[in-house]
This record gives C-alpha cells, sequence and structure tokens, in this order.
C-alpha cells in the first residue's frame, strides 16, 4: 500500500487506529481457520463515518477490505486472502442502546456477546444466541456469518433477531435497515441478505437486536449412553413429546476423554456418548419438564445421569460443552470444525456414515452435535496436510449423502475458503448465478472480503 | 482471548496470547526482520496467567513468554530498572539492604513531605503507597502445637508488609502450626523467571530448597501466591537434572500450599471468629487463580466471620493491573485495569476490600486511594487475625 494511502488512513482513523509493522499484521493474518494471508495495514474503525470515508477511499484506491471482529470464525472468512486492509471492530464495541420496555438493544459490531449478556443479565434481558465462542465472538462477525450455536433448537439463530442494521455499501454510502417491530414485510428483505453474507456486500456498523426476558430458572442435565444410537433416539423421543429444550448436545466418546481432561467435570471418559440438556423457563415448568425429562432419557438407557445442584455447576458443565473444539488440540496439533447439517431423524445414520468414512480413510474425528437441530460438528484432528487431505475426502464422499437426505454443508459455520470447494455440491448453477449477480450488483469492483466463497 | 487484562483494555490482537504464540512460530521460522516488535509484545504482558486457566487445549503462553524473554535476555542483557531488581534480590544482604533504604528513605522523607504533585512510580502514585512497615523479626513462633509449618515470607511481607507476615503466623498458630521462618530464606526468584532470567536463579532456588528440606515440616505456607506458583510449579524447571535436588524438591512439593488453601482445610481447628457487621469484597489474586486454582477457599475463610455481607466483586477474576513489574514497563495500561478494578469495588460498596497477595494489595491501596473510595484494602490473613 502507498504511503500517501497510508497516510489518507491515519487521516481518518487516527495513528492509533493504523497498524503497518510486518508482526502487527502477521496477528491479522489469520482467524479460527487453517489458512493465512498477510494484510498490507490493519485499521480500527471507531465509527460509522470512518468506515465509510475508509470504503470510499479503498474504491478510489482499488485496495481491498476485509472485515474482522474477533477473528474467531472457522472457514477463514475474515482472514485478508488477496492483501489489501483489514477492518478490525474490535474498537468499535459501545452499546448504544438497551431498550427495557420494547426489549432490543443497539450495538457496535465489536461487542463481544459474554461482554454483552454481562450488560443485559442484571436488567434480566437476554441475548439468546449462545455461541460455543461467546467468549470473544462479536455480534457484527455473528451476524456476517449468521451463527447459530447451542440453543438454535429453542430459540433460532442470529438472523431471527436483528431488527435492523446500519450498513456501509462498497461505494462508500450508508444504508439504514429495519424498523422497532416484530413483523415487517416492506420490501425484500434485505437484512436477511447481509445477514450471513460474510462480509461479501457490505460492512455491518451497527445492529439492532431483539432480547428476550431472562428465564428465571434453567436446569442443566447430563446423560450417558452406551451407544450413539441409544443417544440419537432420545433426542428425536424428546423433540416429539413436544419438550423444546433449551440446548440438546451429543458429545462423542473421543470428544469427552479431551473436554473432561480440561474441565474435570466428572464425565465418564468410557460413555459412548453423552446428552447435554438445558431446560429453562419458569421454576414449575422446569421442574415438570425435567421430570419427564428423565423419564424419558431413562426409557432410553441413560446411566450416570448428573444435575448441576447450582448455578456454578451449570456453568462447569456449559464449560465442558463450550471447551470442546479446543481441548481437541490437546490430542493432536489442528483441529478442523466441519458442520454438516441433516434432519434431525437421520442424524444417526449419518454419524455412522461419518465414522465409517472417517476409519476407511484414516483419519481421527471427534463429534459433537447441536442435536436440537440436526447441526453436526465432526471434528477432524490432523498434524499433516496428508491428514488434511484425509479429512477432506471424508467431506468429499460424505457431502453429496447429506444433501440428497435435504441436509446442508453448512449450518452455521460459514463457506469462506474452507468449505468453498463443496460449494458445487448443494448450490445449483442458476442459484450461484443469482448469487454472482447479486455480488456484481453490491460490489462492482469486488473491494468486499475478496477472494471468500463468491467473486 | 478477551481473557487477557491487557486485551481487553487495548483491543488490539497484537497483544493477545494467541497473537504473541503465533509471533514466536513466526520469530523462530525466521519471517520477521528483526525481533525489536516482538520484544516489545512480549514485555507487554502481566504474566497473570488467566489465558492458561482460560484456554481448553491447555497451553502455557507464559511459559513459551518467559522462554522467549529468556532468549532475548542473553542476546541483548538485561535493562537498568531489571539489573537493579536483579542485583536486589539476588543477593540475601542486599536484599534486606535495600528494603532497609527504601523503608528509610521513604517513611522518613517522602511519606512525611506534603506532596502536592502525584508523583509516579510505575502506575502507583508515591503519596498513595503506604507507609512500610519494619522487617519481620521474630523468625519462630509458638511450640508445643502438633504440627510446624515452614512460613516462606517472601520478600514483600517479610521487608515490607510485615503486618502481613505477623497476621499469617498468628493465624497459622490459631490453627494448630508451630511457625517457622529462615533468616537465610532468598527470593523466590520469580521476578526474575518471569523477567527471562532463569539462568541465575539455580542458586538461590537449591537454598530455598535445602531451608525447606531441614527439618520434617507438616506444611510449607505463604501469604504470597506468587511464591508459591515458583516453589511449586517452576522450581523443577530450574534445577532440571540435577537428580538431588529433584529428590529432595518431590518431596517438599506436596506440602507446598498457599496460606487460605492451608487455613481453609484446617477451618475447624479455628476458634469461632469474632462477629463483624460489614459489607466485604474480595479480589481474586491472578497466581492464586489462575496457577493453583484457588478460588473457593479465600470466600469459604471470609465467610467463617460471622456477620460479614459478601459481594462478589464485578468483572470477575481480572487482574489488578500490578503484574509483577509490568506497571513499571507500561504504567499506562496498567493504570486504567487498576481504576477499573476501583470502579468495581467502589460498585459494590464494600467497607473492607480483601484480597490474598501482598502485590494487589499495594495496588489496591493505591488505586482505592486516588479515586477516594472508602474501603479498607486488606489481606484475609489480617482479617481473620483482627477476628480471632
Amino acid at each position: 500500500m502507498e504511503k500517501r494511502v497510508l497516510a489518507e488512513l491515519e487521516r481518518i482513523a487516527g495513528k492509533d487506529n493504523l497498524k503497518t509493522s510486518l508482526e502487527e499484521l502477521v496477528c491479522y493474518s489469520y482467524d479460527g481457520y487453517l489458512k493465512e494471508s498477510l494484510p498490507d495495514a490493519v485499521v480500527f474503525p471507531e465509527s460509522t463515518e470512518q468506515v465509510s470515508a475508509i470504503v470510499k477511499l479503498a474504491g478510489r484506491e482499488g485496495f481491498f477490505i476485509t472485515s474482522r471482529g474477533s477473528g474467531s470464525n472457522l472457514c477463514g472468512a475474515s482472514v485478508p486472502k488477496k492483501g489489501g486492509l483489514v477492518l478490525a471492530f474490535s474498537r468499535m464495541n459501545r452499546t448504544i442502546k438497551i431498550d427495557r420496555e420494547e426489549r432490543f438493544a443497539v450495538v457496535e459490531p465489536g461487542k463481544v456477546l459474554d461482554d454483552l449478556e454481562l450488560e443485559l443479565s442484571p436488567i434480566g434481558l437476554s441475548y439468546p444466541v449462545d455461541l460455543g465462542s461467546s467468549k470473544i465472538a462479536t455480534i457484527g462477525g455473528s451476524i456476517a456469518l449468521n451463527s447459530g450455536g447451542m440453543k438454535a433448537v429453542k430459540y433460532g439463530v442470529t438472523r431471527d433477531y436483528l431488527l435492523g442494521l446500519t450498513v456501509v455499501l462498497a461505494d462508500g454510502s450508508i444504508l439504514e435497515l429495519g424498523t422497532k417491530t416484530k413483523k415487517n414485510v416492506v420490501g425484500y428483505d434485505l437484512i436477511s441478505l447481509f445477514c450471513g453474507s460474510e462480509g461479501t456486500l457490505g460492512i455491518i456498523t451497527q445492529a439492532s437486536v431483539k432480547l428476550v426476558v431472562k428465564p428465571k430458572a434453567r436446569k442443566v442435565i447430563v446423560a450417558h449412553f452406551k451407544s450413539m444410537e441409544a443417544a440419537c433416539r432420545a433426542v428425536n423421543e424428546v423433540l416429539a413429546s413436544g419438550l423444546i429444550p433449551a440446548a440438546i448436545e451429543i458429545i462423542d466418546r473421543l470428544v469427552i476423554g479431551a473436554v473432561e481432561d480440561y474441565v474435570k467435570a466428572g464425565l465418564d471418559k468410557a460413555a459412548e456418548a453423552l446428552l447435554l440438556i438445558e431446560l429453562d423457563g419458569k421454576e414449575s415448568v422446569v421442574e415438570e419438564d425435567s421430570r419427564a425429562m428423565n423419564a424419558l432419557l431413562d426409557r432410553h438407557g441413560a446411566y450416570g445421569k448428573k444435575e448441576a445442584a447450582s448455578a456454578v455447576e451449570s456453568d462447569k458443565l456449559w464449560l465442558a460443552r463450550k471447551s470442546a473444539f479446543p481441548s481437541m488440540t490437546r490430542l493432536k496439533n489442528i483441529c478442523i470444525a466441519e458442520d454438516i447439517t441433516v434432519p434431525v431423524s437421520r442424524l444417526y445414520e449419518v454419524i455412522t456414515r461419518l465414522n465409517e468414512l472417517s476409519a476407511k480413510n484414516g483419519v481421527l474425528m471427534g463429534l459433537i452435535s447441536h442435536s436440537g437441530d440436526g447441526n453436526l460438528h465432526p471434528h477432524f484432528l490432523i498434524d499433516s496436510k496428508e491428514e488434511e487431505v484425509k479429512a477432506d475426502k471424508v467431506l468429499d464422499e460424505l457431502t453429496p449423502f447429506v444433501v440428497s437426505i435435504g441436509g446442508t454443508l453448512s449450518g452455521e459455520h460459514g463457506i469462506g475458503v474452507s468449505k468453498k470447494k463443496f460449494l458445487g455440491y448443494q448450490l445449483k448453477e442458476n442459484e450461484l448465478r443469482i448469487m454472482r449477480d447479486m455480488k456484481k450488483l453490491y460490489d462492482p469492483k469486488g473491494i468486499l472480503n475478496p477472494g471468500s466463497f463468491i467473486d | 482471548m478477551n481473557q487477557c487484562p491487557v486485551y481487553r483494555e487495548l483491543k488490539d490482537e497484537t497483544v493477545s496470547p494467541r497473537a504473541k504464540l503465533r509471533l514466536i512460530k513466526a520469530y523462530r521460522e525466521g519471517t520477521l526482520k528483526n525481533d525489536r516488535v516482538l520484544r516489545k509484545v512480549l514485555s507487554n504482558c502481566l504474566m497473570c496467567e488467566s489465558c492458561y486457566r482460560n484456554c481448553p487445549g491447555g497451553l502455557h503462553t507464559t511459559d513459551a513468554i518467559a522462554e522467549m524473554r529468556a532468549e532475548f535476555r542473553d542476546k541483548y542483557g538485561l535493562d537498568w530498572k531489571k539489573k537493579l531488581l536483579k542485583a536486589a534480590l539476588g543477593d540475601k544482604r542486599l536484599r534486606k539492604l535495600s528494603a532497609y533504604w527504601a523503608r528509610l528513605v521513604y517513611n522518613n522523607f517522602i511519606s512525611n513531605v506534603p506532596m502536592p504533585l502525584d508523583v509516579p512510580a510505575g502506575a502507583l502514585s508515591l503519596k498513595n503507597i503506604p507507609r512500610l512497615n519494619k522487617a519481620l523479626k521474630s523468625m519462630t513462633a509458638g511450640t508445643g502445637r502438633t504440627k510446624k509449618a515452614f512460613f516462606f515470607a517472601g520478600c514483600v511481607d517479610r521487608f515490607m508488609f510485615s503486618d502481613t507476615a505477623e497476621a499469617v503466623i498468628k493465624v497459622l498458630n490459631a490453627a494448630g502450626y508451630d511457625v517457622e521462618i529462615s533468616p537465610d530464606e532468598r527470593c523466590c526468584g520469580m521476578p526474575l523467571l518471569i523477567s527471562g532470567d532463569s539462568a541465575s536463579l539455580g542458586k538461590s532456588a537449591r537454598i530455598n530448597i535445602d531451608l525447606m528440606s531441614a527439618k520434617k515440616y507438616d506444611a510449607i505456607v505463604s501469604g504470597c501466591p506468587t511464591c508459591i506458583v515458583a516453589l511449586k510449579q517452576k522450581y523443577a524447571g530450574i534445577i532440571n537434572g540435577d537428580a538431588e535436588y529433584e529428590e529432595k524438591l518431590k518431596k517438599i512439593v506436596p506440602l507446598m500450599s498457599d496460606f487460605t488453601e492451608l487455613v481453609a482445610n484446617n477451618i475447624e481447628s479455628l476458634p469461632p471468629l469474632k462477629e463483624i457487621n460489614s459489607t466485604v469484597t474480595y479480589h481474586e489474586p491472578c497466581h492464586l487463580i489462575n496457577s493453583l486454582g484457588i478460588s473457593q477457599e479465600p470466600r469459604k475463610l471470609i465467610a467463617a466471620a460471622p456477620g460479614t455481607v459478601f459481594k462478589e466483586l464485578p468483572g470477575g477474576a481480572s487482574c489488578c493491573g500490578s503484574g509483577g513489574f509490568y506497571h513499571v514497563y507500561f504504567p499506562e495500561i496498567a493504570r486504567k485495569i487498576g481504576r477499573k478494578k476501583a470502579d468495581n469495588i467502589k460498585s459494590t460498596g464494600a467497607e473492607i476490600t480483601l484480597t490474598a497477595c501482598p502485590a494487589c494489595k499495594l495496588q489496591l491501596i493505591n488505586f482505592t486511594r486516588s479515586a477516594s473510595i472508602k474501603t479498607e484494602v486488606k489481606h484475609i490473613a489480617e482479617f481473620l487475625s483482627e477476628r480471632l
């Protein structure tokens, strides 16, 4: 990047908000995926106006822009794949407003989800999209990727909570979208389009999100199973019974071992599968649901059941689940988290295929699943390029089957660069064409997150 | 990443644990042109080990940082501040002498002179540092109890905050321990270790190991969690390969515990504590919770005093910003972290703020005073000894 351009960036954002040394650039060359690529500069914007001025400059000078929250996504969405500028939103993280009467919050994109929850919890409200990475994930990043998380089975995904967005378009103009109402059918749903677009259509600089009243009571139950099949059957019956748990997570044997080594929550490492279930709501309802849940789990052969007796214990059991992905680096250096999602009734069938294909290709795989919504996270543990190829082969063989039964190759992690190669399995040519045309319409010069899933 | 107090302040990935490890890798691979920025980045760490406690992968980021700092120390030597520190802490007599002078100069001149100006000392300001106490005199306390404890007093409690040390002794006595302190005790070595100067620690570590092995003790205890971390977790690396000392260390490590841990485990031996009707909050020292994993024990001790109204400190277990000598090198960041901590203390309305580490105590006193917050900052040992 030319000195002249850097000087202009410094003028817009301030000296302390521009980073150009090689060491600093290295720190913005990666995210939660494997790919790395150096940017030419990093800027920490602090307002929508600054972002707009920077994007206008990019249009004039022809440099690329890749937006970044905390860089915790798992598909390479925030890696500056073709260099250029990284817009790091970590310092643009204010809470503009919390409306208690209408139950919504207006926040800047760099707000970390757990930090938002800390502000909401004392006033009895909650933003219920609960990600495994909520300690670091930002609201901007989770909107760009339409993150789902643990509690989607009851509470839905990020898209379901968006009331409004402020977006800077590729020409630098500022788009203000949304209303304060739950219902709104005026025109095309642009908010939903930007949500999940992985920073390829515009840059989100402010979001207005719906909040829910924090449930009065919660109960966390852990149940061990001697077979994965029994665990999957239990999940299906839970959903068919009308019980709506806030979360119902499956963890397989390999993952149980890894997390127990970290959390020491007394999980049985010999179990083939474990269900972690959270019930929430009014105290009396939670009590009643928990009785029904326990009876149901017993019928399916659950053993070693634990019920968290306190909030501290509940948090510890949840920590076990939330630590699953990083815990696995205890087993091998690199962990690729995949994200196929299938109809819940087909869970066991797909898990069986996954295990068979992993064994056939000789790659170590541990499984976590947001089973209530059919979202599977096979974690491939690898320590060489050869093993990465093996993991790819598993997906190559599995994806067509997943798509054929009505599943998807990504439920919540996004495509980025990690799953670009599998895109053709799911999207038909006419779908892809519409998407490419939309990309051209929004970003004719191709300056926003180039090298991502759509060019 | 968001668990790192420095990252939370600067919001720049470069200072985060993840980036520090990535940069060390880049340096090892030879992709960095020089080590100028890397040295600065690696020095910008409180060594609070919050990253370790929060890392499901179990990565010892601070160990990797200390290792790199040691490499840079070999290459560039120590700067003058660290040289001074090494001279003062590395030698038994010099340590005593420096403390003596610090006390003499500080108590007689600085703290008595009205100070219109706020003179900074690292992130602290001189006018807010409490008067320094006399060095601990007594070297044994109590006889005839069934159990015997070796009290590793540590530099600060022994030479400057001897009131804390006296309180530790009194409470240990009450909990059924005769207490011994060695006049030959050396600095635990942590300040030098985290500065990357592990090489010069072999001698003092061996002296300390000998002292703690001289008799059969039932417990080895300190009121400073950082000292216990050094003795319990770091000495093995320092004497690595020396079979004789490895054998000695292996025997005494299981006896080592922080003051709060030892007393909480013997809480039934304490007499009933005097009632108190005060609101109390507790600041968790980093090395106590992050390195030693001790969090419930101090709360158990606080709850033992009848009438205590306990208020959790908002912001959870987060560093006070002292971080050994961090505040001398990065006073601006340390000040911001310290002020935030003081704000959190204020929000609890606590009349008494307890902690379990002398460095935290100093930092908390400084920042509550400068924000004019009316709260008494104490070590838990003092709180307990006053209620005996």
